[in-house]
């Protein structure tokens, strides 16, 4: 068999071909990127043939998720282990599913990994249902979170089960477990208060996310192994994408060989077909191995893109962040952006009109806070990436579930986002740095359904020159260290090793997220002073003082952001360069704001304000004056600190006029500060000086700011709606209906009965 | 237990024999073969304990109920697939056991055939390493050799003996592979026969024209189950 392509085409030798990919599966199951390749193109240039062999390729391939029939003995031997899992599990589990399933009973420890489409979550769902105790999962980011907590709530309906994505134990008057959604990070509160659960499993998903040579996989690791110390009964599993050893978790974090198992599943539920793009945009066939499928290109005489916009499909294009920034992908794919033409109807509105709530954006161009995000999004088009707000990236992502997305752009960061397939995905960029990352897009390729059909879809790659290199990733493996970063003895920066010493000998303190030295550091008297300075400066008496003081009084502001900056490097050991410091001092102007109430909306407004000159423009254009002379203000970009090499730079380039200023970089910056720098590194640092202040002093307003940098509120009833779940949006519209809350439950009044379904989602678990 | 037993065996002519068997236990031929095939199935490999806890006792159900249906004349795609598997099965025993043939596994365990195209069913070779190629029919209704001796002649002019060699090589010897490169070969056609006499069958036999053309060969077997 060679030069498969070409005959498939040319509808040459077909009856060998399938003769031949079906023998391959029927004795080595759908394992090879090639087999399915070749059934993608069985299915795609001879439809009537494969109509014929169709009932027997689905039964060779197990997907016992769609009703094959039986036609043949070979059929009967697929058809009768279908029989045996639905006697034996209750399910239509494929074998891969059934598998985990036992290998979770068989053992103490599971790890495995296995293709995007495998259905596992399907399997994890049952398994938390059935569980009689606690279960805690941990994936690695926060939008992984939200999907899981969105597809248990809509599982589990049982009011005596607590779903939370946070370690707390709430609810206690009705619910008898509870189920964990947890970042490493948000894990460690389990650890203080243990004694009050009973876990029954640890779910580690995407577990290959966490396992890096950084500070977070180092973490990861810790928290595996203090989990498994601290719940010896309980049962682990890690999940895996496209990891050729995931008994590395195993191995490196010390679990009992004789009661642990592992396994690389590589069935597959889909096929995939593989074209490139020329300058001209014409497409051409190529096949992973060229012996089998042919060394030349195969003209498509299609275009595969255009025909799943066109047929309710969708496309997702893999691009840099950059060129989703300065909008290069609108010129790029311009005829495919054309295709999609604004969507009507009450549905899409719904959701826009929440972004438009939540971002500020609007979606008329010539509308003051104009966000191409959003005017995108009318027409299907989605943009996805890393410094998109959570809560946008949420909406988005349901957005695209309820089928109203045609186009996805996307950077890597959507492998921990929207876990959902697409038609078509193009790859704008192959990187070799991230070759999970890319793999686990390529996975996206193909949506599987229950249809009584064969289920493929198309990896389309940016130029003809990159096949070699497609290949490649396509035909390796990534493998995991087999030794924790816990016991690496390369030295690393010196945070990193202060971090891991910490870890290492137990000092890390779960209560500040901070190691000992850093905390003693924090709790020093020598920064009393500037503590005690920063108070006088946020409160009059026990009261914040407005900001619109702040505001006025520059000596006053700059002050006080003096006092942070100090508070900073005191921390840090050292002072700050003045590319950090510009960084700080914005992120503290964002502090300020959070801790006066201001939503992110209002953030966004005040920066694109200011960035824009909005006041200058508006009295430039009152007086007839032309804007187009006018330039944007300089604007600190968000980057990370700390870091000495940190240069002072605007986020707009020089030149840039004041009115050209894009909205949507604005929020996706302010976002970053939010939610990369105040959220992950300045609100411990902060939180723990002031709590230590106020340990050392009594100084109630040390208390209350820590509180207000912790929770962005005071207020102890506050801080237990969020403990339930509630945002400070849900906050606002649901406290006047809470007569009293407390961790036993919370106690509505009459009137909740009149709040509207979307308004109490949050806690429509502990209405009783 | 072989499954069958010899009803007639007889010449029809120096190189045509004529073999008429009776299945003895259906369920028993079927199981054997659906076993097999299970045995390549991924499946097996995938799930040992399956194939240890649970394959027994479901197969047991699975056969006894699509003999039964073959035993019923049922005409479903599951039961004429399975019931040519039974012809398939007992003819190539039959040349084994009764002819002392060469015993080559079932096409279908050898290797995948295509619906509509697919090629022979079995394969044997005889002591003067002349290799058979075997076509079995089974149809719930009538006597089936017509099609068997129809689907011979149409394979052998579309040459698609030749491309099976390639699936069976490693059964085949040297001088079997040179033999058949001379042009010397041999067929069996198997099929299912109903309540009609061996005197009559063997008369139809002789008079239909595929078979007339069949002769011609190094060696022609006809083998008759009275399914």
């Amino acid at each position: 068999m060679k030069d498969l392509i070409k005959n498939i085409k040319n509808n040459t030798g077909i009856p060998n071909t399938f003769s031949f990919v079906m023998d391959n599966i029927y004795r080595r199951g759908p394992i090879s990127v090639t087999d399915m390749e070749i059934l993608s193109l069985l299915a795609l240039y001879c439809p009537k043939e494969f109509e014929n062999h169709k009932n027997a390729i689905l039964n060779y391939m197990a997907i016992y998720y769609k009703e094959t029939g039986k036609n043949t003995l070979r059929d009967a031997v697929f058809v009768q282990y279908r029989r045996y899992i639905q006697d034996t599990y209750q399910k239509d589990y494929t074998p891969v599913q059934a598998d985990i399933v036992k290998r979770i009973a068989n053992n103490n420890c599971f790890s495995f990994s296995a293709p995007t489409s495998t259905g596992k979550s399907y399997v994890f769902m049952n398994l938390i249902q059935e569980s009689q105790h606690d279960i805690v999962i941990v994936v690695p980011s926060r939008a992984l979170i939200n999907e899981y907590y969105l597809k248990l709530s809509a599982l589990i309906t049982k009011k005596s089960v607590n779903i939370l994505t946070f370690i707390d134990k709430i609810n206690t008057r009705y619910a008898k477990r509870s189920v964990f959604i947890v970042t490493p990070e948000r894990c460690r509160e389990l650890f203080k208060q243990k004694e009050l659960f009973k876990v029954d499993m640890f779910l580690f998903d995407e577990a290959q996310l966490s396992s890096e040579d950084s500070k977070r996989g180092l973490y990861f690791d810790s928290i595996v192994r203090r989990c498994q110390k601290a719940f010896q009964d309980a049962k682990f599993i890690f999940a895996h994408t496209f990891v050729k050893n995931p008994g590395s978790q195993i191995e490196k974090n010390h679990f009992d060989a004789t009661t642990a198992s592992s396994i690389q599943y590589t069935q597959k539920n889909v096929g995939q077909l593989f074209l490139c793009k020329d300058k001209a945009w014409n497409f051409y066939h190529f096949g992973i191995d060229p012996e089998l499928m042919g060394k030349t290109r195969q003209q498509a005489e299609f275009d595969p893109i255009k025909n799943a916009i066109q047929n309710d499909g969708t496309v997702l294009f893999y691009v840099a962040k950059s060129k989703i920034y300065n909008g290069s992908i609108l010129t790029q794919f311009k005829q495919y952006v054309d295709l999609c033409k604004e969507i009507k109807g009450e549905k899409i509105d719904r959701y826009i009109e929440r972004l438009k709530q939540y971002t500020g954006g609007d979606t008329g161009v010539n509308q003051e806070h104009y966000s191409l995000l959003l005017a995108l999004l009318k027409r299907g088009i989605v943009i996805h990436h890393g410094s998109l707000p959570l809560q946008t990236r949420l909406i988005i992502e349901q957005f695209t579930k309820d089928g109203l997305c045609r186009i996805c752009f996307a950077t890597s960061t959507l492998e921990q986002g929207i876990n959902m397939p697409f038609d078509v995905v193009f790859l704008d960029r192959l990187e070799n740095s991230k070759p999970l990352s890319v793999k686990n897009l390529i996975g996206r390729a193909g949506r599987s359904s229950t249809e009584l059909k064969f289920d493929y879809g198309y990896v389309i790659i940016n130029s003809t020159s990159n096949i070699g290199k497609f290949r490649k990733i396509m035909t390796q493996d990534e493998e995991l260290d087999i030794v924790s970063s816990l016991e690496k003895t390369d030295l690393q920066d010196d945070d990193f090793n202060e971090f891991k010493d910490a870890i290492l000998n137990n000092t890390y303190s779960d209560e500040f997220n901070l190691s000992e030295k850093d905390l003693e550091k924090l709790s020093a008297s020598n920064i009393d002073r500037i503590i005690s300075d920063i108070l006088n400066s946020v409160f009059t008496g026990n009261a914040l003082i407005p900001l619109s003081e702040i505001s006025a009084d520059l000596r006053f502001r700059l002050e006080l952001y003096g006092n942070f900056r100090e508070l900073y490097a005191t921390y840090l050991g050292r002072s700050l360069e003045s590319g950090e410091s510009n960084v700080l001092d914005t992120a503290i102007k964002i502090i300020l704001w959070k801790i006066h109430g201001k939503t992110f909306k209002n953030i966004c407004w005040y920066r694109y304000s200011y960035a824009s000159r909005s006041h200058d423009r508006d009295n430039m254009e009152k007086t007839g004056q032309s804007t187009n002379d006018l330039t944007a203000a300089f604007f600190t970009k968000y980057d990370d600190i700390p870091n000495k090499a940190l240069k002072v730079f605007s986020l707009f380039p020089i030149g840039t006029k004041a009115k050209d200023v894009p909205y949507d970089i604005i929020m996706y910056d302010t976002y970053d500060y939010i939610d990369k720098l105040i959220g992950f590194k300045l609100s411990d640092v902060f939180y723990a000086a002031f709590i230590k202040y106020f340990e050392r002093t009594n100084d109630e307003r040390a208390d209350k700011l820590a509180k207000y940098v912790k929770y962005g509120t005071d207020s102890v009833r506050h801080i237990w709606m969020l403990r339930y779940g509630m945002s400070f949006e849900d906050i606002e519209i649901l406290d006047k209906h809470i007569e009293e809350i407390s961790p036993a439950e919370i106690i509505f009044r009459d009137s909740i009965a009149d709040v509207p379904d979307t308004d109490k989602s949050s806690i429509s678990r502990f209405l009783n | 237990m072989s499954g069958y037993a010899i009803v007639d065996q007889l010449k029809i002519d120096t190189h045509i024999t004529f073999i008429r068997i009776n299945p003895t236990d259906i369920a028993l031929t079927l199981k054997e073969v659906f076993a097999s095939l299970a045995d390549l199935a991924w499946i097996s490999t995938f799930d040992k304990q399956y194939l240890r806890d649970g394959f027994s006792i479901r197969a047991e159900a699975s056969v006894a109920y699509i003999a039964k249906n073959i035993i019923k004349d049922t005409d479903d795609s599951i039961t004429s697939n399975s019931g040519e598997y039974v012809i398939s099965e007992l003819a190539r025993k039959a040349t084994v056991d009764n002819l002392a043939y060469f015993d080559i596994p079932l096409a279908e365990l050898i290797k995948i055939k295509d619906v509509g195209n697919h090629g022979f069913d079995f394969y044997s070779k005889n002591q003067g390493e002349i290799l058979l190629f075997g076509e079995a029919k089974y149809n719930a209704r009538d006597n089936a050799y017509g099609v068997a001796f129809e689907q011979i002649i149409r394979f052998e002019r579309e040459k698609q003996d030749s491309s099976d060699i390639i699936d069976i090589d490693q059964f085949c010897c040297v001088n079997s592979k040179n033999n058949f490169a001379k042009g010397d070969k041999g067929f069996i056609a198997a099929f299912a026969s109903k309540k009609t006499t061996t005197e009559k069958l063997i008369d139809g036999i002789k008079k239909n024209k595929d078979y007339k053309e069949a002769i011609k060969f190094k060696e022609l077997i006809c083998v008759a189950v009275s399914i």
